[in-house]
């Protein structure tokens, strides 16, 4: 039985020694170099260091104890009596790899799948007055939609148009539209009715029917709780994320806005909704799809902020039209549209950070 | 002229470095052993293209594991790094798991970070008012600061508990809450002393730590005060606050010059290019202020940290095992500026890189007295104290 030169520690001291290794029948067999068995190490209770390198040589641990052999024909010995010692095969590591990389995508993807009982159930808890204080909050918080417009003369009008748009449904809280000075062709539904118009979508409304259909269309956001859920997802993916990859202070403020971009299901739900409101309020649908129809066209040209975060394929514009409802008077009175159309006369002009892009 | 162990320290190491040895002759009464008898007995030969190649496998799985892969790849790189460190020509072996990490990170999730998230969900959601939500926000930033300096003291328990060499398993004791509060005083201090506490935070984590780290059934001993240290510090912040003012003024000379030469000529047409041009020249700004401020700290702060690297290795025992740190300022700016650019340019996931140069600097500069090493035994009872999930929840988990 050839034996092998090796450095022994027994893992109760550092002292090192040298030994001579034999491979026996049931295990390796440890002995001094003088002669002298110091003991034998059974083939399954042994385990080889693996330090993610092919070279260099041999490490055994035997509990605490450690044995070091340099020698390849010791290594290939080895192997043949414990097979079980063997370093993986590329076919073995390559089936693990699989198999974790599945069922981490399936872990995740299971987890995934609680998230929207889990938001419908939390959206569900939030009471009707903490909404509205979080609407405030966030319309308040967001500056980078410009000042405030606040004529008084306009505000009334715009008022009394929300009035008679929300007349005869039940809404859950008080809507409050305001509209803010940032001259992008765009508007944003908060929870618990809050509405901001930005400046940019007035000036090209060219009716107050026209302004009716979107506010009726953000009403219609608000009073499902759109952008609550919206919020509480997104929160929900936050947490997800961190049980998975770890804590952040991430706190992204910056998210609320892209948190508004609505599902096309959400824009289908919105535009029934606007018609409802427009019929109950005895207000043309015409002014509604007019506007759309223009917001498509011009599209690629300069006001695409609309549809950034309200998705408009084609059919939506249909599925408008097809639905339209008739008006005996117009939404606002002409003294009334022309008061509106100059709310943020005392406002100065805040042009867009830069061509077209929502904010 | 006092002679305080810094002093005694460096004019060694300047002595062994060609330096005149005036203050050899003195004969300091508690002078650390002669140069000669302490050897570069560590060596390390990780080579940069295997752990490269290591490190892009395992953040290759990480990636297309969603993550999960990570607590099996960061094993396999500290295994790498640790078994290419050796002392005496024996190898340190890391025999930590992945699945250890893993499941100890889950129980944190559920015991630490769902109870923080429904903290932070009602924050947002209940409608509480302001003062309340900002008082709210406050008091979760302090709990997660103070779990993550919780969580690098269990992470470096967790890591010197998988730490072998010939056999003998390393450790921390101590209490992790207890080290959680000091650590967490000296930060509440620092803004509070501009800085100047920095000695005293040093010498006094690193006195707590020392104590509680055992190889085997023996422990390291840290001796050392604040005071020696503060001068080196004073200087490095007063020259640093210079230098920072200098770089900030030599940025606004920049601007300025720029600024002169856009708008001289005449009023300039605004268009779409010229923002673009503003934007992107205020970006690159930004970026090149905070780098170039950053790297002047890091040179000029590199005498101080030299210096402390110095002293606590003249000031630290391990049983009748002495070490030496035998590094210039050069050599420390080095390791600092290189390891700042890879966190910065990495993102943090190169850190197998600052730790590959990390260890390497230490195997190349630390000189150690090892008569009697033969005699170190293992711990009357070899512990694997569970991993730890605050150190992988707050990211905290370095190398060392």
């Amino acid at each position: 039985m050839p034996d092998f030169p090796a450095t022994y520690v027994d893992g109760a001291t550092a002292l090192r020694q040298s030994v001579r290794a034999s491979l026996g029948e049931h295990g390796i067999a440890l002995a001094k170099p003088e002669g002298g068995h110091i003991t034998t190490w059974g083939y399954d209770e042994i385990s080889v260091l693996r330090d993610e390198v092919a070279h260099g040589p041999l490490r055994l641990a035997h509990g605490l104890a450690r044995l070091t052999v340099d020698s390849p024909e010791f290594a290939a010995a080895l192997y043949a009596a414990a097979p079980r010692l063997r370093p993986d095969t590329l076919p073995g590591r390559l089936r693990r790899a699989v198999t974790a990389i599945a069922g981490s995508v399936g872990a995740v993807a299971v987890l995934w799948l609680t998230l929207p009982p889990l938001t419908q159930g939390a959206v569900a808890l939030i009471p009707t007055a903490a909404e509205e204080r979080l609407g405030d909050r966030e319309v308040e918080g967001l500056r980078i939609l410009g000042e405030p417009c606040r004529n008084a003369a306009g505000q009334a009008a715009l008022d009394r148009l929300v009035e008679r748009l929300t007349a005869k449904v039940e809404l859950p809280f008080h809507a409050k539209v305001m509209v803010k000075s940032l001259e992008i062709v765009n508007a944003f539904a908060f929870p618990g009715g809050r509405i901001v118009v930005l400046r940019g979508l007035l000036d090209q409304a060219k009716s107050a029917d026209e302004l009716a259909g979107v506010l009726a269309h953000e009403l219609t956001h608000t009073w499902k709780r759109h952008p609550l859920r919206h919020q509480m997802a997104s929160a929900g993916i936050g947490v997800l994320s961190e049980m998975i990859l770890g804590y952040s202070i991430s706190g992204n403020l910056g998210a609320t806005i892209a948190e508004l971009t609505y599902s096309r299901a959400e824009e289908a739900e919105a535009d029934a909704g606007a018609l409802v409101l427009l019929r109950q309020a005895d207000i043309s649908s015409a002014g509604f799809a007019d506007f759309f129809e223009r917001l498509n066209h011009s599209a690629e040209a300069s006001i695409p902020a609309y549809l950034s975060n309200h998705p408009s394929p084609a059919n939506r514009l249909a599925a408008v039209r097809a639905g339209a409802v008739e008006g005996s008077t117009p939404a606002l009175s002409p003294a009334d549209w022309i008061a509106l159309k100059r709310i943020c006369a005392d406002v100065p002009r805040r042009a867009p950070p830069s061509r077209g892009k929502a904010p | 002229m006092t002679s305080t162990p810094l002093d005694r320290a460096i004019a060694r190491v300047d002595s062994s470095a060609g330096a005149p040895a005036d203050s050899l002759g003195k004969g300091p009464p508690a002078a650390p052993p002669p140069t000669e008898t302490l050897s570069p007995a560590l060596s390390y030969d990780g080579s940069t293209g295997e752990l490269f190649r290591l490190w892009l496998k395992t953040t290759a799985l990480a990636i297309l594991t969603l993550g999960f892969y990570r607590f099996w790849g960061r094993t396999r790189i500290r295994r790498y790094l640790w078994s290419r460190l050796s002392l005496l020509e024996d190898r340190f072996e890391y025999d930590g798991t992945g699945m250890e990490l893993f499941a100890r990170f889950l129980l944190v999730v559920a015991v630490v970070l769902l109870p923080l998230a429904a903290v932070g969900l009602v924050l947002q959601f209940a409608g509480l008012p302001l003062p309340w939500v900002v008082a709210g926000r406050y008091a979760t930033f302090f709990v997660v600061f103070f779990l993550s300096l919780v969580g690098h003291y269990t992470g470096q328990r967790y890591r010197l508990s998988r730490s072998l060499w010939r056999g003998i398993r390393g450790g921390l004791d101590g209490s992790a809450w207890s080290y959680g509060f000091r650590a967490l005083g000296y930060a509440a201090l620092g803004p509070l002393t501009l800085s100047l506490i920095k000695p005293w935070q040093y010498v006094g984590l690193w006195r707590y730590e020392a104590r509680y780290t055992r190889l085997g059934s023996r422990y390291l001993v840290f001796e050392g005060r604040g005071r020696d240290l503060f001068k080196a510090w004073l200087c490095a912040v007063i020259g640093g606050f210079f230098a920072a003012l200098g770089v900030m003024l030599l940025l606004a000379l920049v601007v300025g010059l720029v600024l002169a030469l856009v708008f001289l000529p005449g009023k300039p047409t605004v268009t779409p290019q010229f923002v673009l041009t503003v934007v992107g020249g205020a970006g690159v700004l930004y970026v090149g202020g905070f780098l170039a401020v950053s790297i002047v700290w890091l040179a000029i702060t590199a005498r101080f940290e030299r210096n402390w690297l110095v002293y606590s290795a003249a000031g630290t025992r391990f049983g009748e095992i002495r070490f030496a740190l035998e590094a210039t300022t050069r050599d420390v700016r080095r390791l600092r500026i290189g390891n700042f650019l890879i966190w910065l340019v990495t993102l943090g996931f190169g850190w197998p890189f600052v730790a590959h140069r990390t260890l390497r600097f230490y195997a190349k500069t630390m000189h150690l007295d090892l008569g009697g090493i033969e005699r170190l035994s293992q711990s009357e009872q070899p512990s694997r104290p569970p991993a730890s999930g605050l150190a992988e929840l707050f990211d905290t988990a370095g190398f060392a």
